[in-house]
Formats: C-alpha cells, structure tokens, sequence
C-alpha cells in the first residue's frame, strides 16, 4: 500500500501513466510539467512534481527544498483529492465548482483537454493505494 | 453544488421591440452578409433611431479567431456601450470574442476558459444575442467555437462570463430559413437536447429545458420544414432552440457533437446535418455502453412524447423514433448521404478520429468511447448500421 499523495504515491503515479496507453496518446504532444499542491487542515501544503514529456512521465516526486516554477499547479484541500481518486468528484467539475484551483498557460491547456482527462483518469488508477 | 448560467430572455412575437427599453450610447453591431442582404440588419438599425452604430459585417462560417481580433480593433475604435450579434450561431459566437477583447484587450482569445474569474467583466458594454436560425442555441450558451486558420484548428473560449447579458428571440428572424437550412438547425437543437439528457454533467435545470425542448422540436419542427410560413411552428422552434441551448450549455454536449465537429471542420457539411446524422448512433452507443442511459432515455420517452412501456421498451422506440423523424424531414442518415465520397471517407477516417478523440465535448460523453470504438461508430456511420458494440 502507498498513501495517497506522498513521494511514494508519487512514483506509483508515474509508473502508471507511463503504463497508460491512453495516457501516452493523449498526451504525445504535451511538454510541460505539473504541480498537484495538496492543503491539508492544519495549514501545511504538500506539492508532488511531475515531469510530463510527449505521453510519458519522466520524473514525479515529493518536493520538500527545491523551488520550482512548474508550467501548471493545480492546488486543493486533501479531502478534495480524496474525493477525486474514489470518483466521487470529476476534477473539471472540482475546478469549476472552486474545489481546486489551476494556473499556468490556460491556452495551454485548453489545448490538451484529453491529456488533461486522462492525467486525472490515472489518478484513480494508482493501485493499493490508501486513501 | 452546480451552477446554471442563463441570459435575460426576451421571446415571442415582437420581441424586438425590446430594444426600445435598452439604454445605449453607441452600438455596435456584428453579424454577416447575408444579415445584410436579407434586411435583418435594417430592422435593428431602424430600431436605434439617431443613436450611433457601426455595423462589423465579415464574420464566415466557422468564424476565424482573427475575424474576431479584427472586429475587437473596430470595435475598441468606436467604443460602444452595447454590442448586438445578429445572426447565426458563427455570428453570435464571434461576437462573443469580440466582446470578451474589447473588454479586455491583453488577454488571448484562445486562453478564455472556465476557470478564470475575469475581474471587472464586463465593464464597458452588454452583449444582446439576437438568434436567426433555430437550432445552435449560441444566444444562450457560454462557450464559443472558433477556428485558428494559421494553425487550423478549433479554438472554444469558453466562461460563464461571456454568456450573452441579453437574448432576443423573436421568431420574425427564422421566417425566411429555407426548408433544408430549418431542418439542418431544428436538428441541431435536438441533438443539444438529447445530448445534455445524457450528458456527464446533466443537472435537473438542464434536463428540464431538454424535456420541453424535445417535445416541441418533435412536434413542431416537422410543420416548419413543410410550411416556412407556419408562424407558430416558427415560434415555437425558435423557442425550442434557446431552451436546448440553455440545456446543453449548462451541461454540455457530448460524443455525436464531437463527430458532427470533426465531419464539419474536414469536409464543410452544415453543422446541425452532421451533428442530427449522428445522433441516433450516439443514443444506441450510449445505450449499449452507458451509465443509466437507458433509464435516461425512457424518461424523455414519457415525459416528452408520452411513450408508453418498460424502460427497455421506450429506449428502443426513441431511438427509432430520432431515426425516422431524421428520415421525415429528409435529413442525411448517413456519411454517403452528406455527400462525402468512400474515398475521401477512407482517406480522412484517422483524421476524424483523431479530431472527434480530440473534440472539447467527447470527456462529457457517456461513456466516453476510446478510439477503436470512435473509428467503429464511424464505419456505422457509413454503412447506416445501427450500433450493435
């Protein structure tokens, strides 16, 4: 079991949109790379960085000292991913309803809507992981 | 939690008239040619009496996002308080750009999205839709459909910001539609209706606009094909198309818009022929693949055309029910009967699977097909056999 959202979880997520075919040909154009930025009740935040290159994860982890300046973040509350990885929320839906918040190039990706799907599809492919 | 955007609506006979009670300094008007020619744009011009106006006549079909950078120039030029789009539904969308620009100039037309909040829109002016054909409900939506021709390919700004302030739906406009261009909308707007009853994001707002919507397309849309002159038929259409617009465009479309989409941009088929030809197939999909669709189905068999049966029974009528209204009003059933050749069919089918994988509007599909099943559906589509995967 990984818990959701670590370093470990992180890596998982990886390996299973590099072993995502609808990942990789939705996403064979897409350069960029993406922060998921978790809040958690008490106040901390956790961010988990990922390095996506042409339908492949090339790199994702927890970043704990470095400052990095991702093309994408999307931040919400814990309890809202939790939300998402037991399909009980569709994330467009999250971002429209204020439950999450994207920022980056938009016109960006309002080109890559289907990676976009597909990112988040994975999300909830990750296996034995605890919510 | 969920949200239904709407306009301020204002329909019937004379609606029109409604632009006596609007307050205005200056306007400006965008809309096409044949507005011109048809004598649609003298109606508004007549109605501003001595106050200022441009008119912005070059939008085309599938409008092109430097038409609309072009029409926001003139119009930060000339600086209106009120912007009216006057025509169909490439107009009322272009004028939507042109609208988002010139209130805010810096920002890409192509970077609109949904989860922006655009401080201080709209600040310098209203936008008033005024719909001539019945079907693309863009009077009443919040999303756009444009076309970058540098880079050829569709661009959908898209925010609950850039819903038109005002719609006037007065069916004097959809008078002179000739039989196949009211056919072509009136299709148009049922597979809005239908779609958005099926739809991931439908809501009880939208289904209750698709439910009228369906009932008055069946009933009237049969009469307006056959007698243009039929004002209630008229009217009512023109109606029906604004609810299934406000459906959709709160819950969205879905898989037989993404291919009437990707048929459209490729070969240049009118939009509501496509869209309509795909329709059946799509409910048949949806209903062999689908989360609840053929208990979704049944209920606008009941509540819209008062079907009677199991849940089963009334998917199945439907759908042949959608088939032969199609047939009825001598609408295509087929790629062939679009006028497409088998060998541009064959050239282009991995470019319309690519594009209809692509489209905006295939995530809400329920399912949404991979593609093994898009490229499927459309040998279908060709063959006119029913979907059976």
């Amino acid at each position: 079991m990984v818990k959701y959202m670590t370093d470990d979880w992180a890596k998982e997520y990886c390996k299973t949109l590099n072993s995502s075919e609808a990942y990789a040909k939705a996403g064979e154009t897409w350069e960029g790379d993406f922060i998921f930025e978790i809040k958690f009740e008490d106040g901390s935040t956790r961010q988990l960085y990922m390095d996506l290159w042409h339908g492949k994860c090339r790199k994702a982890y927890q970043i704990k000292d470095e400052d990095i300046t991702p093309e994408f973040t999307m931040s919400g509350p814990y309890e809202n991913w939790v939300q998402v990885a037991k399909k009980e929320l569709d994330p467009i839906r999250g971002m429209l309803q204020g439950k999450f918040k994207l920022q980056g190039d938009m016109a960006k990706i309002m080109r890559a809507t289907k990676a976009a799907v597909e990112m988040v599809n994975c999300i909830m492919l990750v296996p034995d992981t605890e919510l | 939690m969920w949200y239904f955007s709407n306009p301020f609506l204002v329909f019937g006979d004379g609606a029109l008239d409604y632009l006596d009670q609007v307050k205005m300094n200056k306007v400006f008007i965008v809309t096409d040619k044949i507005m011109q020619q048809l004598g649609f744009v003298e109606k508004i011009v007549k109605k501003l009496k001595d106050i200022p106006y441009q008119v912005y006549d070059e939008v085309e079909p599938d409008p092109s996002t430097q038409t609309v950078e072009k029409g926001a120039k003139l119009c930060q030029k000339f600086a209106p308080d009120l912007i009216i789009g006057l025509g169909g539904g490439s107009v009322m969308d272009a004028g939507k750009g042109v609208w988002f620009l010139y209130e805010r100039p810096n920002d890409p037309i192509d970077s609109v999205n949904p989860f922006t909040y655009y401080e201080n829109f709209p600040s310098k002016a209203k936008y008033i839709t005024i719909p001539t054909t019945s079907g693309t409900g863009a009077e009443a939506t919040w999303a756009a459909v444009l076309t970058d021709t540098a880079q050829r390919r569709k661009v959908f700004p898209t925010s609950r910001q850039i819903i038109p302030s005002i719609a006037i739906i007065d069916p004097i406009f959809a008078l002179k539609m000739p039989p196949a261009l009211t056919a072509a909308t009136g299709l148009d707007a049922l597979t809005h209706s239908i779609e958005a009853y099926l739809s991931a994001w439908k809501n009880d707002f939208s289904d209750a606009y698709s439910i009228k919507a369906i009932e008055f397309i069946f009933k009237y849309l049969p009469r307006a094909v056959e007698n243009g002159e039929d004002a209630e038929a008229r009217e009512k259409m023109h109606n029906a198309a604004t609810m299934a617009g406000l459906s959709f465009g709160n819950s969205q479309a879905t898989f037989a818009h993404s291919i009437g989409h990707s048929i459209g941009s490729l070969f240049h088929k009118p939009h509501g022929a496509c869209v309509g030809m795909a329709l059946p197939y799509v409910m048949e999909f949806s209903r062999n693949n689908g989360t609840n669709v053929v208990e979704f189905l049944s209920d606008i068999g009941r509540r819209a055309l008062l079907m009677t049966g199991t849940d089963e029974e009334i998917s199945e009528q439907l759908i042949l029910k959608v088939r032969n209204f199609i047939k009825e009003i001598k609408s295509p059933l087929t790629i062939p009967e679009l006028g497409i050749s088998k060998s541009e069919f064959d050239e282009y089918l991995p470019t319309l699977v690519k594009f209809t994988s692509e489209d905006a509007v295939i995530s809400m599909s329920n399912p949404m097909p991979n593609d093994d099943q898009i490229e499927k559906a459309y040998h279908y589509l060709w063959e006119g056999k029913r979907i059976d995967f």
